[in-house]
């Protein structure tokens, strides 16, 4: 325990300056919640708080005290009024933390750093809308915390992201839908590079089902640009492939690459959950988060060679 | 120590260098890197390798270049460079029949001659010895060719050019003009230095006499017998004259008829067309020639340039058709074959094609041995790898 208290203080001491940052920031969900808790996003359920919208013809089954009898005293009509509700969104943010997230070694530009510093930042930005939150952690094992609201629940966040070191190849899809069914707005912070198909399809069915799904597609900038020297790659989630990485065959690798994120990207948007790539060290962590709050486009990822 | 072919020596340097330079540049596979992306770089069944600049297999090193210095050495041939001080000479020995007294050029050779000295013994051809009672005897009956006998003093200067600084050329001969040919001055001057000339008296009696000669378009020419078929030749030669021209060959010399007779022009097929043989019991040295080249005097055929050279070759002295020497001649052929300037360097001459080296077959086995290691060695350090 002691050891990974000290592995994980650099990440400790990030995610501090990172809260600071967002402090302030609301993330409204891109629909409306079907929850009749209130909070601060727009709800579907029509109800009686003091924001009036309309009135409709009272229904048999509709509460006798919900009818304005001024209306109905000077109409002769039974009429309902409706109010505008607002409602929470409970968060929950799935983070995969398979082997292939511990890239580069370096910890402090790798993607399970900026991984863990988007799933912080938006569980604080979401908690400061009165949302619960809560956290899938996949990695060798899988830790969850279902959503909660209560006061330190951030704290208690970091400290089991903290804890954690990403390895292993554990799928993410079984999260994914086992967040889905506790949550309406799921974060998914992976790099794509296990179970990509079923993670896919999971959200498709989120989404169909009226969730808020939002995927974060983490790349490490050292693999749009692979280092010039000759190298024998390895994937750590699969350590039988080995493939010689040569100047020759630099440029077929980037086209892959390329083919294949283009192909993702067209995926996801087709499936009608938000899909953003983050390039590690294109942005602070904190300029992302804005970036999702507020619904605007990720800067485009470019290489030095663009 | 010198080297006799110094260049397998330097061919053996650069390969050794080139050795040096490939375990300099030794390959290893390159070092292995995480990339979770990896399953996007191509498969390739190439291995990649990258050069490491390092220093590999001392041991393996040192037994190449051993292998390669050995045999380049060997092949070098080096020798024992003895006291340069030496003159070396190559005695040029006339054996033909154009010197008066056999005995005056053996003794004029014995007396020029010194160990580590070339003998070079000519008549029509030439004949290399180191033996200076080695020499062949004298033959008579043939003309000494002065051309063969440089062209065989040059190889008998490369024989002994180790160990000398100069070489002389003596040449003991009479020097008769008809020794000489066209091709002499050129293989003379091809001689890198002056030579000596050691004169012996000539064979007068085979020259200064004129012969009795039958030359008669009509009539069966002395010795000759009618041929069966009378056929036609297109030349005719005598010595270094040709001529060439359509000739009606009627007579022919039997075998017998040549006995003790000397051919002084043959028909381009080779038959005899001339013969001459001496008159017996004179001591003038007289003789008798028979010439069956027929010749149609109508026309300018016989004032052609080439045929007054035949003609004057065919009916001049006695002497196997030699021209009749003439004192100018003889005086212009002698400052021609001495030349003029120092003696010739030693190191003008390439290298004999049989000169050994004491050294070469110990290098040779040196050169296999250290074979032989480098095989072990290699071995043992492909073991290891593996």
């Amino acid at each position: 325990m002691r050891q990974r208290a000290s592995a994980a203080d650099p990440l400790l001491a990030s995610f501090g300056a990172l809260l600071d940052v967002v402090r302030g920031l609301r993330w409204r969900a891109r629909r409306a919640s079907r929850i009749a808790v209130p909070g601060m996003h727009p709800s579907r359920v029509r109800g009686t708080s003091a924001e009036f919208t309309e009135y409709r013809p009272y229904r048999q089954g509709d509460e006798v005290r919900r009818i304005d009898w001024r209306l109905l005293a000077r109409t002769d009509r039974a009429q309902i009024r409706l109010s505008e509700e607002r409602a929470v969104t409970p968060t929950m943010i799935v983070l995969d933390a398979s082997a292939s997230l511990a890239y580069p070694e370096d910890i402090s530009i790798s993607k399970w750093r900026l991984a863990c510093e988007l799933a912080i930042g938006l569980a604080a930005v979401a908690h400061a809308g009165a949302d619960p939150v809560g956290v899938t952690i996949v990695g060798e094992t899988v830790r969850t915390l279902p959503p909660r609201n209560r006061r330190g629940v951030i704290g208690e966040l970091i400290r089991v992201v903290a804890a954690v070191r990403a390895s292993g190849d554990a799928p993410v899809a079984p999260a994914v839908h086992a967040a889905l069914r506790s949550a309406a707005r799921v974060v998914v912070i992976t790099d794509l590079l296990g179970d990509a198909d079923d993670v896919l399809r999971a959200a498709s069915e989120g989404v169909a089902a009226g969730r808020d799904v939002h995927l974060l597609h983490v790349i490490a900038r050292e693999e749009l640009e692979p280092a010039a020297s000759v190298a024998i790659v390895h994937d750590p989630e699969q350590p039988a492939l080995r493939r010689p990485l040569a100047p020759e065959s630099r440029a077929a690798y980037e086209r892959a690459f390329a083919t294949w994120r283009e192909d993702v990207a067209r995926r996801w948007l087709a499936s009608g959950a938000a899909y953003r790539v983050i390039v590690t060290g294109a942005e602070p962590a904190a300029h992302v988060i804005r970036r999702i709050a507020r619904d605007e486009p990720m800067l485009a990822p470019t290489t030095s060679r663009a | 120590m010198t080297f006799l072919a110094p260049g397998f020596l330097y061919a053996a340097l650069a390969a050794a260098l080139a050795t040096i330079a490939l375990h300099f540049v030794a390959t290893r596979e390159p070092r292995a890197v995480a990339l979770p992306t990896a399953r996007f770089v191509p498969e390739s069944t190439t291995h990649a390798l990258v050069r490491a600049r390092r220093f590999s297999d001392p041991w393996l090193l040192a037994l190449r270049l051993l292998l390669l210095l050995s045999i380049g050495a060997a092949l070098a041939r080096p020798v024992r460079v003895p006291q340069r001080e030496r003159i070396a000479r190559v005695i040029i020995a006339d054996r033909s029949g154009m010197p008066a007294s056999d005995t005056e050029v053996r003794d004029s050779v014995r007396a020029l001659y010194r160990p580590g000295d070339a003998v070079v013994a000519f008549d029509s051809a030439a004949h290399y010895t180191t033996a200076v009672d080695s020499l062949p005897p004298a033959v008579t009956s043939v003309t000494g060719s002065l051309s063969a006998a440089l062209v065989r003093a040059h190889a008998a200067a490369s024989r002994i050019r180790a160990g000398t600084d100069s070489i002389e050329l003596v040449i003991v001969s009479p020097l008769t003009a008809a020794e000489a040919d066209r091709a002499t001055p050129r293989i003379r001057a091809t001689w890198p230095g002056r030579a000596r000339l050691v004169r012996v008296a000539s064979n007068t009696t085979r020259h200064g006499v004129a012969p009795t000669v039958t030359w008669n378009a009509g009539a069966r020419p002395p010795r000759s017998v009618a041929r069966r078929v009378v056929d036609s030749v297109g030349a005719v030669t005598a010595g270094t004259d040709v001529l060439v021209a359509p000739f009606e060959r009627r007579w022919e010399f039997p075998r017998d008829s040549l006995r003790g007779a000397s051919v002084i022009a043959r028909w381009v097929d080779g038959e005899p067309a001339a013969v001459e043989w001496p008159v017996a019991g004179d001591s003038a040295g007289r003789c008798v020639r028979s010439i069956a080249i027929p010749v149609d005097s109508t026309g300018d055929f016989v004032l052609h340039p080439a045929f007054l050279r035949l003609r004057d070759r065919l009916l001049g002295v006695c002497g196997a058709g030699a021209t009749q020497p003439d004192s100018a001649v003889a005086a212009s052929l002698a400052t021609m074959v001495a030349g003029s300037g120092p003696l010739a360097r030693a190191s003008a001459f390439p290298p004999g094609p049989s000169a050994s080296s004491p050294f070469a077959p110990w290098l040779l086995a040196l050169a296999l041995v250290a074979a032989l290691l480098e095989l072990v060695v290699r071995r043992r350090a492909s073991g290891v790898e593996s």
